[in-house]
């Protein structure tokens, strides 16, 4: 092989790595990075009680703050779009205000969806029993994790209210699928446990 | 610079957590999640769903098995020639792009044209979709027909008050059967919504149209749009659009609808073996088929990204011309009467002209070119007598001269200073050109001052402007030119029809000359101003009395113009009757300052077979043109549209309401499409499994729905959004290079670059 072959296939091989890496490491840095923007813009939102843009082309705006177990809190965004779930999970429901309404007993359902290879990697090892806490800025919500299921992406019924106030975690499943497309989705059932003003 | 420093810092913390993410020990099989539930239908209630035991390890067959979907409505892309539905919430929803062919028929008698356009959406992806595409009409059509073809089964559409067609199309859409709804958004532009194409499926929808040929010096022409002027908001100004809706959206589909191919044919039936056909904006090829009729095609495929104009001129059409059709609809008759006046004897008159030239960014390129010519061809024409000026506007309005200058070199000169230095950016504020060029600008008071306003037209609030027009028009008279592949021709002929002016459409840079000349010959030209319309001995026959005749106030009629009208009456045509009822026309024309009285002696038979009639159609004098009905109709809904301008009869909050019942009133009769009215086919058959969902959905409200259990119905559209990225694959080929890296140094010993 001559020296000048060689040099191609070492840069463009160097070219593969930088680009697939440096995609894969954008898509992190991207989720990660606006975390800490989105939980200053929370801090803010809490304080007065509005809602705030993460930064100031932002189409969006924290409305809750979720944390599993004892994980480092995600905070979850208005919108479900496609944009928005590259920064952080979304809420699927149309608002949380309506949740500071409902008395004790009225049913709810919290859904909200995030990316498996980002902020909701870790519902991987979220197990039965395990603790969920939604803190939408009026009161924070405890929930006890009493179902993991796989559903269908067209099994919508589990956006459903039914009769009991739960919260719902949406992720893509298989967890360590290649491929950006998946018909499955992982999901985590917890069930309101406490609720107390915060 | 900043996305090079944060791919850096990403490729490191990316590989970290990847790694770290990978590391992490594979949950044993009792932590995984113990039921799987797939492709559930509709019919089983949320709270029991079907629970099946599946061992999740062994799952990956299954998760193939599962049709591979290829669309989803957070993913996919925006389809060519359908809309993304952006809700209030900040959700997306988007459709896939069925492959469309366009083929136009078109049939042309005389002046009454009819034209089918049939297009043929074809679903290429495997899930079920909706698709709605957008199509422009020429001013003054009346859709009337909607026919939809599934395989060999033919469904005709209904003619609905809107509302109406809506829901009935909204109902045959959920129950999934394919459906077709036909809607106005303007006088020309409709959209065509089509719901539930299947995967792979073919759907066949021809529309069709009735208009009238124009007529100008001598030439009739029929025009088949196929662009759309993108139109620019003006955010500062009132934006309300003539239907009430928004015309953002459109603007987006123009680029695409470029790629679609377009067959057309025309059969144009002249009874004139002399005619002379051409087209100003395509390469044609016609031939006689049969005396006096002459199939029209192009030479080349036909990428629509421009406007067709086809062009005839027959031998005698030089005399003075009277044309009438009539038709038996029900128990009336309707005609319609297309009389070019005999020619007028002109004579000079010094003139004041303002010449206002849109230089706005969707000017820029050759529809500004155009523009500069056409005035400094106008300015050719200018007397030495006569006075002018020019404005220039875009995000404001700025005139050369305070006041009218004399058109002598001198001035001239200037003027032509001016044009070279006119540089096309900014917005279309057409607003303050009109306030500058019908208000403030003054000019000699002896004269009459002719407003020439050169544009595309591109703007979005036109009633807006069309009230402005009305209100500060005074004696002034307003000359539209448009310019550009697809000028907002319906703005232009309106704002010209309030400010009594003409609107005169340059499709060529070629025929930047000739017909600003033509325009001029026009202007130089007295008009016939007071035209009146007296019918024969109205009480002396019953038929008569309840003649109706559209338009009611005739326009100024400039040299080589036609007066276009249409007429309805509750009677019978009888071929056989010799009583000839006259129409009379009387006008007045300024000679040397003096208004004169003119009449125009023209007998148009309303009753029986009108000899006028074999001007056109001699061989057969029993012919009957079709959908006469059609093109009173919109005429006259054209009449009523302008109540606001002239309404005198009616309290003025009362008026939008008796407008909207006249109007739907007249539409559902003459079963045409309009404002209040729609066009709607519905197959008989639902074809779409129940439980398979159409692509198109509205996201936002499935979702709303969700908080409210009552509506169980609605859950059953969209999907859960897709949450998984493209990162694993990009992980793994990052490896594979690595590896590829190693293998080669490996097998090429770990040599320093360079070194051999």
């Amino acid at each position: 092989m001559t020296t000048l072959k060689r040099h191609w296939l070492t840069a463009g091989l160097l070219m593969i790595i930088v680009f697939c890496w440096g995609q894969a490491g954008y898509i992190v840095a991207k989720a990660q990075l606006a975390q800490y923007l989105i939980s200053d813009a929370w801090q803010q939102s809490v304080l007065s009680q509005t809602p705030v843009k993460p930064w100031g082309w932002a189409d969006t705006y924290p409305v809750a703050k979720l944390t599993i177990n004892q994980s480092e809190p995600l905070y979850v965004l208005a919108g479900a779009s496609n944009r928005n779930l590259a920064f952080g999970p979304v809420l699927l429901n149309a608002n949380l205000d309506e949740l500071s309404q409902v008395d004790n007993t009225q049913a709810f359902n919290v859904s909200i969806a995030a990316h498996r290879d980002t902020h909701f990697a870790l519902l991987e090892l979220v197990e039965y029993g395990d603790s969920l806490r939604l803190d939408t800025g009026k009161e924070s919500l405890s929930f006890v994790v009493d179902d993991l299921l796989i559903v269908d992406e067209k099994y919508l019924s589990i956006l459903d209210v039914d009769d009991k106030q739960v919260i719902t975690l949406i992720t893509c499943y298989p967890f360590d699928a290649l491929s950006s497309t998946t018909p499955l989705r992982y999901v985590v059932r917890g069930r309101l446990v406490e609720k107390s003003v915060s | 610079m900043f996305k090079i420093i944060v791919l850096g810092i990403a490729i490191i913390s990316g590989a970290s957590v990847l790694a770290s993410n990978r590391l992490a020990e594979q949950p044993d099989l009792n932590s995984v999640p113990s039921r799987v539930i797939l492709g559930v239908p509709a019919s089983i209630s949320a709270k029991n769903p079907p629970q099946l035991n599946i061992n999740v390890q062994g799952s990956n067959g299954l998760i193939n098995h599962v049709p591979n979907v290829v669309t989803n409505i957070f993913q996919v892309q925006e389809g060519s020639l359908f809309f993304d539905h952006v809700q209030a919430d900040m959700t997306t929803s988007y459709v896939p792009s069925p492959v469309i062919n366009t083929s136009v028929d078109m049939q042309v008698s005389g002046v009454v044209e009819r034209t089918r356009v049939t297009q043929t959406f074809v679903n290429p992806s495997s899930e079920w979709v909706d698709a709605t595409y957008v199509f422009p009409v020429p001013v003054g059509a009346a859709v009337d027909e909607l026919l939809m073809t599934i395989g060999s089964r033919h469904i005709e559409g209904q003619i609905q008050i809107k509302e109406q067609a809506i829901k009935t199309f909204n109902q045959a859409k959920q129950a999934g059967k394919k459906a077709s709804l036909v809607l106005q958004k303007r006088p020309n532009l409709f959209t065509n919504q089509i719901a539930n194409i299947g995967p792979n499926e073919r759907i066949e929808i021809s529309i069709t149209y009735q208009n009238t040929a124009q007529y100008a010096d001598g030439e009739y022409s029929v025009r088949f749009p196929m662009t759309l002027s993108q139109r620019y908001a003006v955010t500062a100004d009132r934006v309300s659009d003539t239907e009430g809706e928004t015309a953002g959206v459109e603007a987006n589909d123009t680029s695409d609808m470029k790629q679609h191919k377009v067959d057309f044919v025309l059969r144009l039936d002249t009874q004139s073996n002399a005619t002379q056909i051409h087209s100003t904006t395509h390469a044609i090829e016609s031939q006689a088929i049969e005396p006096g009729v002459y199939e029209v095609m192009l030479s080349r495929d036909m990428i629509a990204n421009q406007d067709l104009v086809i062009k005839w001129r027959s031998a005698q059409d030089n005399e003075p011309m009277v044309a009438h059709y009539q038709q038996q609809v029900g128990d009336a008759v309707y005609g319609l009467v297309h009389i070019v006046p005999v020619e007028t004897l002109p004579e000079f008159q010094p003139k004041h002209t303002i010449f206002v030239l849109d230089s706005s960014g969707s000017m820029h390129g050759t529809a500004l070119t155009q523009a500069v010519q056409a005035i400094r061809v106008g300015l050719t024409q200018l007397n030495e007598a006569d006075s002018f000026n020019i404005v220039d506007f875009d995000s404001d309005a700025r005139a050369l001269w305070k006041e009218a200058k004399l058109a002598d070199w001198e001035h001239l000169q200037e003027a032509q200073t001016f044009l070279a230095n006119v540089d096309s950016d900014g917005g279309t504020n057409i607003s303050d050109a009109l306030q500058l060029s019908l208000t403030t600008l003054k000019g000699p008071d002896d004269q009459l001052t002719q407003v020439i306003f050169i544009t595309d037209g591109s703007i979005d609030n036109e009633a807006a402007l069309i009230e402005q027009i009305a209100g500060s028009i005074g004696q002034r008279r307003l000359f539209t030119v448009g310019i550009g592949a697809a000028p907002n021709a319906f703005f232009m002929e309106y704002a010209a029809m309030i400010g009594k002016g003409t609107f005169t459409y340059i499709d060529n840079v070629d025929n930047v000359q000739s017909t600003m000349t033509r325009l001029f010959a026009k202007l130089n030209h007295p008009a016939l101003t007071n035209l009146q319309l007296t019918l024969g001995n109205e009480s002396r026959l019953e038929a008569l009395k309840s003649i109706e005749v559209y338009p009611k106030v005739l326009p100024d009629i400039y040299h080589g113009e036609p007066i276009v009208l249409s007429y309805r009456y509750t009677g019978y045509l009888d071929t056989m009757s010799s009583d000839i009822e006259e129409l009379l026309l009387t006008g007045q024309m300024r000679v040397a300052g003096q208004a004169t009285s003119i009449q125009l002696p023209l007998t148009v038979n309303l009753i029986g077979s009108d000899p006028n009639s074999f001007n056109l159609f001699g061989s057969d004098p029993n012919y009957q043109a079709k959908g006469l009905n059609k093109l009173w109709a919109r005429a006259k809904i054209k009449q009523i549209t302008t109540w606001p301008f002239i309404n005198t009869e009616y309290l003025s909050e009362d008026l939008a309401s008796i407008m909207q019942n006249q109007i739907t009133e007249t539409a559902l009769a003459a079963k045409i499409v309009s404002k209040y009215t729609a066009l709607v086919a519905v197959d008989v058959t639902p074809t779409k499994p129940i439980d398979r969902q159409s692509n198109a959905v509205d996201v936002a409200n499935a979702k709303a729905a969700h908080l409210s259990r009552q509506h169980h119905a609605k859950l059953q559209q969209g999907q859960l959004p897709q949450t998984a990225t493209s990162m694993g694959l990009l992980w793994i080929l990052g490896w594979i290079g690595v590896a590829g890296l190693i293998a080669h140094f490996v097998t090429n010993g770990i040599s320093l670059i360079g070194r051999k």
